[in-house]
């Protein structure tokens, strides 16, 4: 066992991406004395939103180019014995999936994880993301996987997933512009 | 042929001679001449006829009669016809035609034929000519109708007629008395122009045409002309509004009307004037409020008038100096659609006051000059100099102090933790008071986003708000240790950086010491700031952190799951909040494209197949919302309002339980809370198959389909003696029923103490760990790699304290450990 990526793993609020992305930020608050030595969290996750209990992990590319098709892989953990799981996905702007496919659904009798390679392909550079939307047992849960396509720059996130209103005060406060009606 | 007539022998015999002379008979002189009868005399007349012989025939007219000559030896000359009186036959056409008499005369006509012989013939064709009838019959002349009543000058329609047996050969013409006119051509009556309020005036047409006989024939249309009635109604003259204040030397408007296209004047008291033209009133100079009253008056062509008042106050000019700005903020609210799973309603968007936020007049050099709260109605005001350039902002928080502490900011994680504010442009303060409105809108542009998403911050701040005075009503004492909403357009169902807005879900965690509840805000993946059930949800956490006691691990889960019991209870208990604090027990969660779909969650409903029982949210939520509703229902028959839930979450016994936070403590404390019916809570229980009371769930006789899941706290003494316990992964992993098992035990002295667990059956490989708490809080763990055993030495004060224990492989949240199923056998010995 690889207690440095089981520390990161754990750290994921809700376990609901892949461990690539993990941050300490993510955890709750430790109520442990600081005389406990331990390798591992003693961990409570953020108490999420309802919905289904189902996580997904992404296997990306190292690099992924524009302009050809990129393999990605999802795959998705859930905590039932019976059902099936559908899966549909939505690409962003840009973002296209080979051959239309954005719907699955998977057996959950099938204790494995439930994996999906798909095939994706954006024209330019760019960030782009994935909608992906799960339902098992009449719950739904929504992830949000990012694809860094080409060369990526702070401007093309920006871009993909703009920020309201401006800073002030020192970058204290984000200011929105409000409809101001005088008399 | 009778040729011996002799009588006409003498006649015939110089014929003869000439016939056979010409016939060249007879010669040859020397033979013996054959005697000659001698020509027969012809003495027969030709044949005349008339057929018929009489006719009767009108002045001018013709007739036919057949004139017939015949002989038998040829008519030579004629048939030849001469008639007395006028009358002329013409033998081509065998037609008579009478004389124009104008009396009857008879016309005898001979008719004369005449043979060779010089025998005449003859016939009389006699014809009565007879006179012609005179026309006496005069045309026939209608109108329809016949009587018509016409405004004065105006038009009315008759339909005129004229024939005759013969032919109408003049007119008709119409000719009117007293002004009336009618058009043949068109059959209309204009009657004459009368003076108003005159007598009627009846106009006769009479209508004339006549015949080739010169008969004439005529008809009358009466038509009753009626003069216009006076004109007694006055023009009406209307401002508006009709009351108006205007200061000193300035100007206000209101709108002057006037019907009938009267031409207004305008006179008004006091110094002021109006301006009919651009319908402004001037006030006077004034030193102190002076009313003026504007007559506005208009007579129309009928002499009559109308008037109407405008009454100005005029006040004292403003002096540069304070002045108020005040104004209302608003936000836009968006609700769900009625229909289910049909997501946001964008087109029943509502605006709502921003309350009890910090409103701040700012310069235009960013310096706050000004402070103040708005009110409960989204109301402020500022007593501000004029001429100053000032903006007004409102700041997406909630600051209390006195008897309800309140420390509640919405912020920008993706910028720092930034506060959220909305303002409006700077401009200058006038000399009169001003009132500035503020709305936070939606964004929303029909099917996107396409603005900013002002109002969201202030959405999440007053659901919150409007949660926490509920609590504060039941508990006029209570404070809320500061928290922080996070929200941002970034924040998106990914982990990872929160800063970058990967925070997975909506959830409620302590980040760096602070209580934070994170909201999503992808659009077209997953919003949740107009998701009133899910923000009141994650409040539940952050009440149970803050002012209650949580011992929850967190983690994805549902109503249907079976869970640890801890993680049960708080997610029950945030779905309960949200239907009690927002009088809707429907909990709705919208996502997808558009955020056009959402799933729902009764949590009146009381059953969850398969899961019901005290590792069920679904019965948690089941058993304190019908605690709280009025509704009853099932096994519901108590109506207790939020009062003894509140109770029993923020008592002591409850917050320092040693047991952890279950449905099992809460309903200990609930039961010591003055006016609970233990009966009555038994029943609610026993309905969702939860069997005890206490906090440590002793008695509870369902064990959830985990064999090994009884009693709910195995017991551990210090003796060193083993108890076995199992991890199994039945229902997924983590925070799943089964995954941990729960110890309880005494140290009763302060002192070191070993903890030991070691694999006794199932899986070949497995790692066990355990952590130790005290009251809530981990005290110790033991969370080695080493396989298959587990030790750890930790010092203790004396005291009651709880363990989880488990396979880590059926915690490992990363996906990177395989489930297992395995025993071990669990000891705790005093070193």
């Amino acid at each position: 066992m690889t207690y440095l990526k089981t520390i990161l793993c754990v750290a994921v609020a809700g376990g609901l991406s892949a461990c690539t992305a993990a941050s300490s930020e993510q955890s709750a608050e430790m109520k442990v004395p600081s005389h406990i030595e331990s390798h591992k969290h003693i961990g409570h996750a953020a108490t999420v939103k309802p919905g289904a209990s189902v996580t997904i992990n992404s296997v990306l590319p190292k690099s992924m180019a524009s302009g050809s098709f990129q393999t990605v892989q999802l795959r998705f953990d859930e905590a039932y014995t019976d059902g099936t799981m559908s899966v549909t996905i939505e690409p962003s702007a840009g973002l296209k999936l080979f051959g239309g496919t954005s719907s699955k659904t998977f057996d959950m009798t099938n204790p494995d994880t439930h994996v999906w390679d798909l095939d994706v392909k954006a024209d330019v550079d760019g960030v782009y993301f994935l909608n992906v939307f799960a339902e098992a047992h009449g719950q739904p849960r929504s992830f949000s996987v990012r694809l860094d396509m080409g060369q990526v720059t702070q401007k093309m996130f920006d871009d993909a997933m703009p920020t309201d209103g401006e800073l002030a005060n020192g970058g204290k406060l984000r200011v929105l512009d409000a409809e101001e009606t005088i008399k | 042929m009778t040729y011996l007539k002799t009588a006409f022998l003498p006649k015939l015999t110089i014929a003869s001679a000439l016939l056979l002379s010409a016939c060249g008979g007879g010669g040859g002189g020397s033979s013996t001449p054959t005697p000659t009868p001698p020509p027969v005399a012809d003495v027969t007349s030709p044949s005349v006829s008339f057929s018929p012989s009489t006719l009767s025939v009108e002045a001018g007219a013709s007739a036919s009669s057949t004139l017939s000559a015949s002989d038998a030896r040829g008519v030579t000359s004629g048939p030849n016809v001469t008639c007395t009186n006028g009358g002329v036959f013409d033998v081509a056409s065998n037609r008579f035609t009478a004389a124009n008499v104008t009396a009857d005369t008879q016309s005898v006509c001979t008719a004369t034929a005449s043979d060779a012989a010089g025998n005449q013939g003859s016939a009389v064709l006699t014809v009565a000519m007879t006179a012609p009838i005179p026309d006496t019959s005069a045309p026939v002349l209608a109108f329809s109708p016949s009587t018509l009543t016409v405004a004065s000058g105006a038009a009315g329609a008759s339909s005129l007629t004229a024939v005759d047996d013969t032919a109408v050969t003049t007119g008709p013409v119409v000719a009117c008395t007293n002004g009336g006119s009618f058009n043949v051509g068109t059959n209309i009556f204009t009657a004459a122009t009368l003076a108003v309020g005159a007598a009627d005036v009846q106009s006769v047409c009479t209508a004339t045409a006549g015949d080739a006989a010169g008969n004439e024939g005529t008809t009358t249309l009466t038509v009753t002309m009626t003069a216009p009635l006076p004109d007694t109604t006055a023009p009406v003259l209307t401002f508006s509004p009709a009351t108006l204040t205007v200061a000193s030397g300035l100007t206000g408007a209101s709108t002057l009307t006037v019907t009938e296209n009267a031409t207004a004047t305008v006179t008004c008291t006091n110094g002021g004037s109006f301006n009919v033209t651009t319908n402004e009133f001037t006030a006077a100079a004034v030193t102190e409020n002076t009313e003026s009253v504007c007559t506005a008056t208009a007579t129309d062509e009928a002499g009559n008038e109308g008037t109407a008042t405008l009454t100005v106050t005029m006040t004292p000019a403003a002096v540069a100096g304070v002045v108020t700005v005040s104004g209302k903020l608003t936000y836009d609210r968006v609700p769900f659609n009625s229909a289910a799973r049909d997501g946001l309603n964008f087109d029943g968007t509502v605006r709502m006051p921003i309350r009890q936020v910090p409103v701040e007049l700012v310069n235009a050099q960013g310096t706050v000059l000004q402070s103040t709260v708005s009110d409960d109605n989204g109301d402020y005001s500022f007593d501000v100099d004029s001429g100053l350039d000032v903006r007004v902002r409102a700041r997406s928080e909630v600051q209390k102090t006195g008897a309800n502490l309140v420390d509640m900011k919405v912020v920008d994680n993706t910028s720092g933790d930034a506060l959220y504010a909305i303002q409006g442009p700077v401009s200058e303060v006038p000399v009169q008071n001003q009132t500035r409105n503020l709305h936070a809108a939606s964004g929303w542009g029909g099917s996107s986003y396409t603005a900013t998403r002002a109002a969201a911050p202030f959405a999440l701040l007053d659901t919150i708000y409007a949660t926490l005075e509920d609590f504060i009503a039941v508990d006029a004492d209570v404070d809320f240790p500061a928290f922080n909403v996070l929200w941002s357009t970034r924040n998106r169902a990914e982990s990872g950086s929160v800063a970058a807005g990967q925070i997975g879900t909506s959830s409620f965690t302590v980040a760096n010491g602070v209580p934070v509840i994170r909201i999503l805000g992808d659009e077209n993946n997953d919003t949740d700031e107009y998701d009133v059930h899910v923000v009141v949800h994650e409040f539940g956490h952050y009440f149970e952190n803050s002012l209650s006691r949580a011992d929850s691990i967190g983690g994805p889960h549902s109503s249907n799951d079976r869970l640890d019991p801890r993680v049960a209870f708080g997610e029950g208990w945030g779905n309960a909040l949200s239907g009690m604090i927002l009088d809707d027990p429907l909990y709705r969660d919208s996502f997808g494209s558009r955020q056009s779909s959402d799933f729902s969650i009764n949590v009146e409903s009381n059953t969850y197949p398969g899961s019901t029982g005290w590792y069920s949210e679904g019965s948690v939520q089941s058993i304190l919302y019908d605690l709280f509703d009025g509704a009853n229902d099932g096994a519901d028959s108590v109506s207790y309002g939020l009062a003894p839930i509140y109770g029993a979450l923020t008592a002591p016994d409850y917050v320092s339980t040693d047991a952890f936070t279950t449905i099992f403590s809460f309903l200990e404390s609930l039961e010591n809370q003055s006016g609970v019916v233990a009966s009555d809570v038994a029943a609610l229980t026993d309905a969702q198959d939860i069997n005890s009371t206490s906090e440590f769930g002793v008695g509870e006789t369902n064990t959830g389909g985990v064999v090994d899941a009884l009693p709910v706290y195995l017991l551990l003494q210090t003796t060193g003696r083993e108890v076995e316990m199992c991890s199994v992964n039945d229902f997924g992993t983590f925070n799943k029923h089964g995954n941990r098992r729960y110890f309880a035990f005494n140290i009763p002295s302060a002192g070191a103490y070993r903890f030991n667990m070691e694999r006794s059956v199932g899986a070949i490989s497995s790692d066990p760990d355990f952590i130790i708490y005290r009251q809530g809080v981990a005290v110790g763990a033991g969370q080695s790699g080493v396989n298959n055993s587990e030790t750890a030495v930790i010092n203790l004060v004396a005291g009651r304290y709880v363990m989880d224990a488990h396979a880590f492989e059926n915690v490992d949240f990363s996906g990177g450990s395989t489930p297992l199923e395995v025993c071990y056998n669990v000891s705790l010995e005093a070193q």
